[in-house]
């Protein structure tokens, strides 16, 4: 059997914004953000040129069609022609950001671009040598597709080397939206080798045998929760039909958590001198990328009052990026939460028989008492349900269970109130 | 939790005071103002809660009488556990200590769970409080402060400021109808951003017309473009005719002048010009011709001509003679009268020289006189040996008179010495006898002193036993004897201090007397005798006049041992004037000592000078002998050295070299005159060689001369000069006249050659061109250049057709074009294509700025960043309102869980509270107030008398707003006590406001409260101690124990 060797990427979301910035980024952050999905993208492409793969197989949500971007549409179109130009075929279907009924420009796919449509259907790797590798892909008609797909895939072509582009939802994964669902078992029974999948962000190997069924999660992580590596599948099929997955990094900025336990600091200059030292070490373990870091400090300690004053974090935010979000590359702190816990110790209080005893006990039994429960988010449907105001937070109303951490900040907020002088 | 002992380490104005074991249900502490009380309630309350830090404003007791800041208590739990506390001033309140029975330490949070978990304000408000905590008048005036109070006593004191900040905050974030808020600011950003990506959305179906349209243009332009080709082809076409045109008719022009041409196949190239240049060189040929001719005749005139005196010209090296001796001649004629006179003049001064050198002086005397350098040297060594004779004999003359003269003074000085020292007296005692007599006034100035303090001391002791003798004795008893023994001691401290502050001789007669009185006082007063008086002597008299017994003794002693020392001064009388007296005739006799030996130091001086003059003298005189001796030898050398040149022996050396000076000068003279007869001689030689050759030439050629004129003979010699030129020249030039005939002719030769050669050219030329003659051939050759130009203008133009038309079968279509055609023709069409053309023209500029147009709208649309800008900003948005909306959210619930609790908390454990300190204030004021109460939701405490009227505190008297206060705080205290670790109850003059009844019966309330909850009173005031010992008896209960503090 031919070897075959080609690149599988997903959801590149092209010129879609970053999500969860809540502070506005320095000038030269957010020229390296706003171009972060075209430059992964672009590494792609180079990628697919330097290894000279025979394809590029996208699966799904190339851009936002909502955001209507031509400019995504014209770099995702040149970026094809380059690899027209280099003899690389390129594979695309869409996927629910971007169906097939969605807004698109008219522009001109190279020759070598085969974009599937909403049916199924089958393209040959190799025009010149047709019964050696086939594509069988299907594009989103429209933004919600709830039928299993994968079942509607007939007629698998016979050639030695098949594979499958799709955009779907593999086992009911939460935390994404459940389009085209389909299960593990209907892929490893469909006779095709390889499904090139795309949808779920986070890089994925579900299965390595026959069939071999893999995301490749999106190439540049846009949201807190898409950190570590982003990137690309370059999958190398060897002349007995064994599969080799290399995943390939291709993103240019990246996300970074950082958690720091503030128990045994003592000083702000200590904490000032570990988020550094944090910073620092974000940055160096990047490769050169830009980093986007979201702090978190947690534990309770000293600290916790200052860190409750007004400004303080915004100013703590501000020193480090002085020192670390100019630099080439930049390592920019979007902001730092406070979860820090006072030294209050929330067992004994709530043994006495003061008012703040009688307020945690409260706070606890809220927890079970849908009624009390009812009584403390009063009033919280001012804003949720404001007319003017509802629109951009449709999201963000609390539920049953977000109210329950609310509960819990705000007893931590009324007891920095009642003692923070007691200590 | 029970109080049972407490130590205070250092706490104002305690220190290291113990107090207890506080075994009574109650404990009073009584004292009076500022004895402590306050400051023993507040070491309780800080010991239990924390010392306040250095930046509050709370008096910070701190430890005035010593000792660490700080202390301990022992308390006992409800299961009867000792615990002991112990606390000392530093940061965070100051660090705690707690150790259980046996000694263990235990962890911090044992003083919480014995404190029941109550906080500060709780124990202070509620527990342990003043009569400033009590007194509510100022408190209940301001309805914050009273809010406070009753919060404190719910355990959260921030609890008004805390809701205060929440509603700010909140508020901040969101405010419902507001529109100055944080949420509002976000929304509206929103708005803009959606707004403008509304705009933005519209660039898509944008970019697909304008697509479609460039296409179109694109097409439209495609065919104008091949339109306006064709059209410019044709306007080529008619505008190379029009082009061509004048080119044609210019080719049918030279093809008709060549039809009319004769027809000449060969003519020689340029043949009229050749013939031209040639008839010319013909013609200037015959002219050089002529010329050379001329030349022949004019040079063989000239080199025939005479010349005069030619002869002259073989004496021409006579003639050089001359000229060259001419500047010498010249001078020589100058010079010679000057030199002759020179000569004589040589000769007068050297016979002047001769004369003054004597009459036996002559030139060759002269000429043999030896003037060498060792004669002159010689000479001068004379002369300097003569004048050193003469020098050392003045010098030793000299050096003899002074040493004389020295002599004389040394001689004088010895006189004059001998005759002081046999005129000065000799010393009556030596050095040695004056230095033992002046150790002897030393001795007996020593006695003396010492007498005189004795006789002090006696006088002393004399005085004292006279005052001794006049006091009167007393009578009787030891009161009188002390009396005289307190006399005595002042007498004898009198005495010393006198001693000390005189000093000197005072000193030891003053400690002397001081010592005996005072111990005669000590004595007298120990003892207790009395003095004796007149019947008696008294002891002290006696041991005086034993002292001055004892000291006129030792007087008379020191007399006899003075007159016995001083006896060798020889003194009538030994005082300290016969001593100073002594001590003057001691001072004179050492003087003359020294005045006698200086004298006689003075004459041995005087007498060694004169001795050692007179031998210098002595050696002066034969010094002077030696140098005449020496000069008289040198003279007698020098008449020799004379004599020996036969000059005269009288002659010193400064003669003999002047007479040397002379001969020297007249031989130079000699020499001169010997040089100007020479000179003279040479110039006299060289006039007559130059006549001997200027006469004969003279006399040759005709110039004249004469011998004895020498300015005739230079004037001769001068033509005869300018005659050899002139003869010189003329012989020249006709040598020169014959070199060029010889020239003249061969030019003459050449020319008739080259013009013969050029005649032969021109007919050869005439045959070439087939003309007859020179005239046919200019005919022939004009017609032969017309057909040449013609035919190369014919070329011109048919090259010029060939670039318009192309080669080959275009240009032959071109020409059979133009056969065709005429210029109106071609530009009549010309113009009509033209016009075609700037129609297709204005299509494509209207298309392309079209197309131009769509291609600037098609990159703003396609390189358009602001899209990406608006929705990054809309996420970060949305975010930060989100996160605003959440914060809000924390801040709703805060809100509404601490109402929430609040309200809970007064519906479920106030009315306990309440209803408890309704009891108590109904008991305190005997039933004239029946009820307390807080109405729901309002941090406020109302009352109702027994006639239904329902007051607020500040309606109540001072007395009874304190009472009210007052059970409040015991409902509170049994309430909190039945949840958690009762507490001590500690009051600070609690109870001054009351009147007796009332403070019975809240002494009876605090005894009843003392059943389950310590009570300890700190009180100046005995009727309140009275008041619980009465309560307590009234109620049978234990009876208090009342601790003083002082």
């Amino acid at each position: 059997m031919a070897r075959i060797r080609f690149i599988h990427a997903a959801d590149l979301h092209l010129d879609s914004p970053f999500i969860g910035l809540k502070a506005a980024a320095p000038e030269n952050v957010a020229a390296a953000l706003y171009d972060a999905t075209f430059k992964a993208y672009e590494n792609i492409i180079d990628l697919c040129i330097s290894e000279q793969v025979d394809a590029l197989l996208v699966a799904g949500d190339v851009y936002d069609g909502a955001d209507r971007s031509l400019r995504a549409q014209l770099r995702f179109i040149e970026g094809l022609k380059k690899l027209d130009s280099s003899g690389i075929r390129s594979f695309v279907c869409h996927g629910n950001h971007d169906p097939l009924d969605g807004w698109e420009a008219r522009l001109n796919y190279p020759s070598g671009c085969h974009r599937f449509g909403a049916e199924w259907a089958a393209a040959p790797v190799f025009e010149d040598d047709p019964d050696r590798a086939v594509v069988h892909g299907v594009s989103y008609p429209a933004r919600e597709v709830n039928e299993n797909l994968v079942r509607q895939c007939r007629g698998v072509s016979s050639v030695p080397y098949t594979i499958g582009l799709l955009h779907a939802n593999v086992g009911n994964n939460p935390d994404h939206d459940s389009y085209a669902p389909c299960s593990l078992d209907d892929l490893q029974r469909s006779g095709i080798d390889y499904w090139a999948l795309g949808h779920v962000h986070t890089r994925q190997e579900l299965s390595t045998g026959t069939p071999t069924v893999v995301y490749p999660g999106n190439s540049q992580g846009r949201q807190p929760n898409e950190s570590g590596p982003k990137g690309a599948y370059l999958v190398e099929v060897d002349d007995s039909g064994r599969t080799k997955l290399d995943f390939r990094p291709v993103d240019t900025v990246r996300w970074e958590h950082i958690d720091l336990d503030v128990s045994g600091i003592e000083t702000e200059q200590n904490l000032l001198d570990r988020l550094h030292e944090r910073m620092e070490s974000a940055l160096e373990s990047r490769d050169g990328r830009g980093v986007v870091a979201r702090v978190t400090l947690s534990g309770s300690g000293v600290l916790h009052g200052s860190l409750r004053r007004s400004d303080f974090l915004e100013q703590l935010t501000d020193t480090i990026n002085n020192d670390w979000a100019a630099g080439a590359p930049f390592a920019w702190c979007e902001r730092i939460e406070d979860k820090t816990a006072s030294l209050f110790d929330r067992k004994a209080r709530l043994a006495g028989s003061d008012f703040l005893a009688e307020l945690l006990r409260t706070a606890d039994h809220a927890k079970d008492d849908p009624e009390l429960m009812n009584r403390l988010r009063g009033g919280l449907s001012d804003l949720y349900e404001h007319r003017r105001f509802r629109r951009y937070l449709p999201e963000s109303a609390p539920n049953e269970a977000e109210l329950a951490a609310l509960i819990d900040e705000a007893e931590a907020m009324i007891v920095g109130l009642l003692i923070e002088d007691d200590s | 939790m029970r109080i049972h002992r407490i130590h205070i380490d250092g706490f104002g104005r305690f220190a290291d005071r113990s107090l207890g074991p506080f075994d009574r249900l109650v404990t009073i502490f009584h004292g009076l103002n500022e004895a402590g009380k306050s400051t023993l309630l507040e070491f309780i309350r800080r010991l239990l809660f924390g010392f306040p830090d250095g930046r509050s404003s709370q008096n910070p007791y701190p430890p005035l009488a010593g000792g660490r800041h700080g202390g301990q208590m022992t308390v006992i739990d409800q299961a009867g556990k000792r615990y002991a506390v112990r606390r000392y001033q530093g940061s965070k309140g100051g660090p705690v200590t707690i150790t259980g029975g046996r000694g263990e330490t235990l962890a911090p949070t044992t003083l919480e769970q014995l404190l029941g978990h109550h906080s500060r304000d709780i124990f202070q408000n509620i527990f342990a409080f003043t009569l400033d905590d009590l007194h509510s008048e100022k408190l209940l005036s301001d309805d914050r402060v009273n809010s406070q109070i009753y919060s404190a006593g719910m355990g959260a004191a921030k609890l008004p400021n805390a809701l205060k900040v929440l509603n700010e905050d909140k508020d901040k974030l969101f405010l419902k109808g507001g529109s100055k808020h944080a949420i509002y600011d976000a929304a509206s950003k929103l708005d803009e951003i959606d707004s403008s990506l509304g705009a933005v959305a519209d660039h898509a179906a944008d970019y697909g017309r304008l697509t479609g349209e460039l296409e179109e243009v694109e097409m439209s332009l495609q065919e104008r473009n091949s339109k306006r080709r064709s059209c410019q082809k044709q306007l080529d076409r008619q505008k190379q005719l029009a082009n061509a045109w004048s080119d044609w008719n210019d080719l049918n022009e030279v093809e008709r002048q060549l039809s009319e041409l004769s027809v000449i196949d060969d003519f020689p190239v340029n043949g009229v010009n050749r013939l031209e240049t040639m008839e010319e060189r013909i013609r200037t040929a015959h002219r050089e011709w002529e010329s050379a001719g001329r030349d022949v005749t004019e040079a063989e005139a000239k080199s025939a001509a005479p010349v005069e005196h030619e002869t002259i010209l073989d004496r021409s090296a006579d003639i050089r003679k001359l000229e060259q001796g001419r500047t010498s001649f010249d001078s020589s004629d100058r010079d010679l009268p000057k030199r002759k006179t020179e000569l004589e003049r040589y000769e007068s001064d050297l016979a002047v020289t001769l004369k003054d050198l004597g009459a036996d002086w002559d030139k060759s005397r002269l000429e043999n006189f030896d003037l060498s350098l060792v004669v002159r040297e010689e000479i001068s060594q004379y002369q300097e040996r003569l004048r050193e004779g003469r020098e050392e004999i003045d010098r030793c003359k000299s050096t003899l008179n002074q040493d004389e003269t020295a002599l004389q003074e040394a001689v004088e000085a010895e006189n004059t010495a001998q005759r002081e020292i046999d005129s000065a007296a000799s010393p009556e005692l030596d050095a040695g006898q004056i230095k033992q007599r002046r150790n002897l006034i030393r001795a007996a100035r020593y006695r003396l002193a010492e007498i005189d303090r004795r006789r002090e001391e006696i006088s002393n002791l004399q005085s004292q036993i006279d005052s001794l003798e006049n006091i009167s004795p007393p009578r009787g008893g030891p009161g009188g004897t002390r009396m005289v023994a307190a006399i005595a001691l002042v007498a004898g401290i009198a005495f010393l201090t006198a001693g000390s502050i005189l000093g000197g001789s005072v000193l030891p007669v003053g400690i002397t007397a001081g010592i005996v009185l005072i111990g005669i006082a000590a004595c007298l007063f120990f003892l207790g005798r009395p003095f004796r008086g007149e019947q008696a002597e008294s002891p002290i008299a006696a041991s005086l006049r034993k002292s001055r017994s004892k000291a006129k003794a030792k007087l008379e002693r020191l007399q006899s041992t003075l007159e016995q020392e001083a006896a060798p001064l020889g003194l009538e009388t030994i005082d300290e004037t016969s001593l100073i007296a002594a001590e003057g005739s001691l001072d004179d006799q050492q003087e003359r000592i020294r005045q006698w030996d200086r004298l006689s130091e003075a004459f041995g001086s005087a007498k060694n000078l004169t001795e050692q003059r007179k031998s210098r003298v002595e050696r002066s005189r034969e010094a002077v002998e030696e140098a005449k001796r020496a000069l008289e030898s040198v003279e007698a050398e020098w008449r020799q050295w004379l004599a020996d040149r036969g000059l005269r022996e009288t002659f010193l050396p400064e003669t003999a070299g002047e007479l040397r000076g002379k001969v020297e000068s007249g031989l130079n003279q000699l020499r001169d005159l010997k040089s100007q007869r020479q000179r003279i001689d040479a110039i006299q030689k060289d006039i007559d060689d130059y006549v001997a050759i200027a006469a004969p030439l003279a006399s040759n050629f005709g110039v004249a001369l004469n011998r004895n004129d020498l300015r005739s003979v230079a004037a001769a010699a001068e033509n005869l000069v300018d005659l050899h030129g002139d003869v010189q020249e003329k012989s020249r030039r006709r040598t020169a006249a014959q070199t060029d005939l010889e020239e003249a002719k061969r030019r003459l030769q050449e020319r008739e050659s080259s013009l013969q050669k050029t005649k032969d050219e021109m007919k050869s030329l005439l045959q070439s061109g087939a003309a007859a003659d020179t005239e046919d051939f200019r005919k022939r050759g004009e017609t032969y250049r017309r057909r040449v130009e013609l035919e190369e203008k014919k070329r011109d133009i048919r090259a010029r057709l060939q670039r318009l038309s192309g080669p080959g079968e275009q240009f032959e279509s071109l020409l059979k074009t133009l056969r065709e055609t005429d210029l109106q023709a071609i530009e009549h069409e010309a113009l009509r294509v033209e016009e075609e053309r700037g129609a297709v023209d204005a299509q494509i500029e209207s298309l392309s700025a079209k197309r131009g147009s769509i291609q600037s709208d098609l990159r703003n649309l396609t390189g358009e960043e602001e899209s990406s800008k608006l929705r990054a900003d809309r996420q970060r948005l949305l975010q930060e309102m989100r996160g605003h909306a959440r914060e809000w959210a924390v801040l709703t619930i805060a809100e509404n869980l601490l109402n929430e609790a609040r309200r809970k908390f007064e519906k479920e454990r106030q009315p306990e509270v309440v209803r408890s300190a309704a009891s108590f204030f109904k008991d305190i004021t005997e039933g004239r107030y029946e009820k307390v109460f807080s109405p729901l939701g309002k941090s406020e405490i109302h009352v109702t008398d027994s006639t239904g009227n329902a007051k607020q505190p500040s309606e109540l008297s001072r007395g009874t707003r304190e009472q009210l206060f007052l059970s409040l705080r015991f409902g509170l205290v049994r309430d909190l006590g039945r949840r958690a670790e009762p507490l001590p109850v500690i009051v600070d003059e609690a109870l001054v406001n009351f009147d007796p009844r009332r403070g019975l019966r809240a002494a009876s309330a605090f005894v009843d409260l003392a059943q389950t909850n310590q009570v300890l009173v700190f009180t100046c005031h005995r009727q309140i101690v009275d008041w619980f010992v009465s309560a307590a008896s009234e109620r049978g209960a234990q009876e208090p124990e009342v601790i003083p503090i002082e």
